[in-house]
């Protein structure tokens, strides 16, 4: 059983603030969705519990079983027990993806432990049969060429191998069709346990029909405004966000003011890849 | 085909080479550490001759590439790729030089980079087509990885083009390690000196693996990552 808890969190973007006093507690085995309008901060959220270099906390704490977070580097927190779905993966040329995931399984070795070759191939093997994704995967090189629906699937592939405590999911749906969806849905349902929960954030309410959440959460101008269950959900994806608003007094005209302060940051390189999916 | 590998011992290895008609010849040069090197190389191609050369330097000191390559005959192919890692102080030039002066004839040139330290690389690729030769494709690119603040890469890809019925390209690229890419690697576990570890490597795989020769490739491949 761990504990990701983020306190008061406060981030800037090049010198904007994004996100204005996020308070957030996850245990494992349970579910956590964030929605929320484009421009909220929510992928600067994700980013910043992986630590991202771009984003400054200035405000804030967030730890794992007690542990400072922030005072981690990007690979401890991962050898730590987080893991970022990214929206946008990097292509890394010449390097395969058998022997980038290798070493990363390697790099979370304790000392003394090894890590077979035959062992590593037959759980690689499994899991790139679950994700029903081609069997020459191993062999490519890491996201070079993989369509939108490949890299989504790469994400959840080295998820699954990593095992990590807690992952964060960054609109794992954009860009996946019908079928892929329900197969990385089913994926990240079945990881539920005792040993792994997930912050996931999502647009679409369709990812929901696969992966079934515990706390909804809705996040508006960088705070959470809203705590909820499944209900939330619905009501959210029946009548969108102006009443909550409404409820709470919140200008609405300050909505596209915020969209435009933060497409500095993710949302820039969101609208830019629009075309191509 | 025949297939030369130049493990170069002494500092100024100096080539003659005339390929004539069908002859196919792959040359291999490997420069690895010779103090003030210098490789010189003139070929010339008769119609349908193919000359692959793949040229490696791996040096901490001063080293010269020099090649020019005559292309006299018909349907002819030429390859050259070069890979070049420098580091400490050396100053490190390439210049190849490929002239088309017959029709239908087709040439690729690739120099990879990588500058450690405060290491200097200048590389000119040329490609040159002659009027009245038909039909020529000449491709270039020059890529560059600079690893340290200090170090620095020139790249000046030249055509000189006399025709118009010609198919050329050249593209040139040189950047320090990626940001994004490094979170990405960093984000699964390895930390940083690993992750830009695997950022040079997968630079380097691509061209090492275009050797065909299974022990050169071994031998090379072996040497590169101990020095990496």
């Amino acid at each position: 059983m761990s504990k990701l808890i983020i306190k008061n969190l406060h981030v800037s973007v090049e010198g904007k603030e994004i996100l204005k006093g996020v308070d957030l507690e996850l245990n494992t085995n349970e579910f956590h969705v964030i929605m929320g309008p484009n421009g909220t901060g929510k992928s600067t959220l994700a980013s910043t519990i992986m630590g991202h270099y771009k984003y400054q906390v200035t405000e804030g704490s967030i730890t794992l079983d007690g542990e400072d977070v922030l005072a981690m580097s990007v690979d401890e927190r991962s050898r730590k027990g987080l893991f970022l779905c990214m929206q946008y993966p990097s292509e890394i040329a010449g390097v395969t993806n058998s022997d980038f995931i290798k070493t990363a399984m390697h790099a979370r070795l304790k000392d003394g432990e090894t890590l077979p070759l035959m062992k590593f191939i037959r759980s690689l093997d499994k899991a790139v049969a679950e994700l029903k994704m081609n069997e020459d995967l191993p062999h490519r090189y890491v996201n070079e060429g993989f369509s939108g629906g490949e890299k989504k699937r790469n994400e959840i592939l080295q998820m699954k191998l990593l095992k990590p405590k807690f992952a964060i999911l960054d609109e794992i749906d954009s860009g996946l069709d019908v079928d892929a969806l329900k197969i990385v849905g089913e994926n990240v349902e079945n990881m539920k346990s005792a040993d792994f929960g997930a912050l996931i954030i999502t647009h679409y309410e369709r990812l929901l029909s696969y992966i079934h959440p515990d706390y909804v959460h809705v996040l508006l101008n960088g705070k959470i405004v809203k705590n909820g269950g499944l209900e939330l959900l619905e009501k959210i994806d029946s009548e969108g966000y102006d009443w909550i608003k409404e409820e709470l007094g919140l200008d609405t005209d300050e909505g596209p003011n915020i969209t435009s302060q933060t497409s500095i940051g993710t949302c820039g390189v969101k609208e830019a890849l629009k075309d191509k999916e | 085909m025949k297939l030369i590998y130049e493990r170069y011992e002494t500092a100024n290895p100096n080539y003659e080479l005339e390929l004539k008609e069908n002859e196919e010849l792959t040359l291999i040069s490997f420069n690895n550490n010779v103090k003030d090197a210098k490789l010189t190389l003139h070929a010339k191609q008769q119609t349908n001759s193919k000359l692959y050369i793949y040229n490696f330097i791996l040096n901490e000191y001063n080293s010269i590439l020099y090649q020019d390559i005559d292309v006299l005959g018909l349907n002819t192919n030429t390859i050259i790729i070069n890979l070049i890692l420098s580091s400490k102080n050396s100053k490190i030039d390439s210049n190849i030089s490929i002239n088309h002066l017959n029709k239908n004839t087709k040439s690729l040139l690739e120099t990879y980079a990588i500058s450690k330290d405060e290491s200097v690389i200048k590389i000119e690729n040329v490609g040159k087509i002659k009027q009245g030769c038909h039909k020529v494709s000449v491709r270039q690119k020059a890529k560059g990885l600079t690893l340290s603040n200090q170090s620095k890469i020139e790249a000046k890809p030249i055509l000189y083009i006399d025709e118009y019925d010609v198919e050329a390209s050249h593209a040139c690229s040189i950047g320090s390690v990626n940001k994004d890419d490094l979170f990405y690697l960093m984000s699964r576990g390895l930390d940083e000196k690993e992750a830009r570890k695997l950022i040079v490597q997968g630079f380097l795989t691509p061209i090492i693996d275009r050797i065909e020769d299974k022990k050169i490739k071994e031998e090379i491949s072996n040497i590169i990552t101990n020095r990496i």
